[in-house]
């Protein structure tokens, strides 16, 4: 398959999944099969570049001081094979004064036995903001996906997250964050997971309020329902003065799945504030019976309480 | 014509009576109100109706016997409920929860919010607990409205809604009634009867006494207000 043809095939396979469109290729971008690069658009003030190096694929995105994106900037990598490891090494540096969004997709939707691994690098500038979604689209039988992020928010900056897997069956899932904040930075970090199946899911986040005024919150919403597993770590730890930072945990069961939450909250200054809340077990019965009285099956109602938490 | 009869329903929870052999029937197209101070019941006979709580008896809806139909199939059959603190559902909009029962398309989802007192711009909004416990049974009522039930069961519409809005709650049920439906007004405040049809008087986990609603309110506030029966 030339170039073109397995851009095409790419954009095809990608727009089945129902979420993207053509009006995502006329956002700055990145779109990676494999370890190939299909296609880079910069823009004013954006540099997207990419490198191989053996297996690996380096990417290194730097936003320029100023820089205010109206439209998020796409990055999509997906892996069209049954089988294949994808490595990506991603740099992000946003300098200051930034304002962007990003949207990254991962696509694997022939999957049997792909495994991605991303380790992210990213720094967000004095007065930045960076909003990064990511969403999975996975097919029937499941990946493996290891997105592990190193983050450093610099004075006054904001960074709010959403992770989402919106299509498939998840199979394999270990997401690692830690981020450090400087200086009256905020950060908001939320991660949706449906797990179905035999998948096995591990979400690791930590969130170190280092800078004085700093505050974050980590917010998780967990589905394991058949055969899934799944643990949660949230580490919160209030450093600066004047920190304050909040977990938010919920996870609920259906089925044979198992849930566990591993909250540490840790405050190190007197004047750090650090709350926690976890809620784990089966759907709350008051609202299945509610959507129940209106006619909906158990089933329906269950579906309808975990697709509006996971929304 | 009967729509509803409960017949000799008890419910015992953790070896508390709760309803003890209670029997009501209740007219098609009637405001039937059941009033009762709290604690005598009154929340688990209209969970019993809605076949979400266990009970002994019979429950009959038209001649059918419902007393092994599940929560599901009674509702299919055109029984709502309205819980006296209906529970916040996270990433559900409003207008989604509204068509969850309904036909209804945006323009009238607003318009029944706005007949509940809501503002229109609700149908966007999430049910989530950023909603006051008012502002969710609003919604509920308006779910209600909006399904053009059979039978209604209210469990305290009116209790957590300011005493300005009482009135406009009052008429929401008189219209749902007017169009249909036949309700159970389960309340503690006599005031409430004044849109009646038809009341009994609950106490001890039985139905004391039914009659007109004004013979009802005269036995509440002489017998009942202050202490049990």
């Amino acid at each position: 398959m030339n170039f073109e043809e397995e851009f095409k095939e790419f954009i095809k396979e990608y727009e089945k999944s129902g979420f993207v469109s053509q009006e995502l290729l006329k956002y700055p971008r990145l779109i990676v099969n494999e370890n190939k690069v299909l296609d880079i658009q910069n823009v004013k003030g954006v540099s997207i570049r990419t490198k191989k190096i053996g297996k690996r694929l380096k990417v290194c995105v730097n936003v320029k001081k100023g820089t205010k994106l109206k439209m998020p900037i796409h990055m999509c990598f997906g892996v069209l094979k049954e089988k294949m490891t994808q490595n990506i090494d991603v740099k992000l540096t946003l300098e200051d004064s930034v304002d962007i969004k990003i949207l990254s997709h991962c696509f694997f939707p022939k999957s049997k036995n792909v495994t991605h691994i991303m380790n992210g690098n990213f720094v967000i500038g004095k007065n930045s903001r960076l909003i990064y979604d990511e969403e999975h689209f996975h097919g029937k039988k499941g990946a493996k996906v290891y997105p592990h992020i190193r983050m450093k928010l610099k004075e006054n900056s904001y960074f709010k997250s959403a992770f989402a897997t919106k299509q498939g069956v998840i199979g394999t899932l270990d997401i690692n964050y830690k981020l450090n904040l400087g200086k009256n930075a905020a950060a908001d970090v939320f991660t949706k997971v449906l797990g179905r199946k035999d998948d096995k899911i591990i979400i690791v986040e930590e969130m170190n309020l280092i800078g004085n005024n700093s505050k974050g919150l980590l917010k998780s919403r967990v589905a394991a329902t058949q055969k899934a597993r799944c643990i949660v770590k949230s580490v919160m730890k209030g450093i600066g003065k004047n920190t304050k930072g909040h977990v938010d945990c919920t996870e609920i069961i259906e089925d044979k799945g198992m849930v566990s939450a591993i909250p540490i909250v840790e405050v190190k200054e007197k004047t750090a504030s650090i709350t926690h809340e976890a809620s784990l077990g089966r759907i709350n019965k008051k609202q299945l019976e509610t959507l129940m009285s209106k006619g909906l099956s158990e089933e329906e109602a269950t579906e309808i309480i975990i697709n509006g938490m996971l929304r | 014509m009967n729509l509803l009869s409960l017949k000799d329903i008890s419910v015992k929870k953790n070896g508390n009576t709760i309803l003890n052999g209670l029997n009501l029937s209740v007219q098609k197209g009637d405001i039937h109100v059941i009033l009762g101070v709290n604690g005598v019941g009154k929340s688990t006979l209209a969970l019993a109706i809605m076949g979400i709580t266990k009970y002994t008896g019979k429950i009959i809806l038209e001649n059918r016997d419902i007393s092994k139909l599940s929560i599901t199939k009674r509702a299919k059959l055109g029984i709502r409920f309205m819980r006296q603190t209906p529970p916040s559902f996270e990433g559900i909009k409003i207008r989604e929860y509204i068509k969850i029962d309904s036909n209804l398309g945006i323009e009238e989802i607003k318009k029944t919010l706005k007949k509940v007192g809501l503002p229109e711009s609700y149908s966007e909004r999430f049910l989530d607990d950023t909603l006051s416990g008012g502002e969710r049974k609003r919604v509920e009522l308006a779910a209600i409205i909006a399904s053009h039930p059979k039978l209604a069961i209210l469990d305290e519409p009116d209790s957590g809604i300011d005493i300005i809005s009482i009135n406009k709650i009052k008429s929401l049920i008189k219209e749902l009634n007017k169009n249909g439906t036949t309700v159970v007004l389960i309340t503690h405040r006599e005031e409430i009867t004044s849109i009646a049809t038809k009341a009994s008087l609950m106490c001890n986990g039985k139905i004391v006494k039914s009659g007109t609603p004004r013979d009802i309110n005269k036995l509440f506030k002489k017998d009942c207000k202050g202490a049990k029966l």
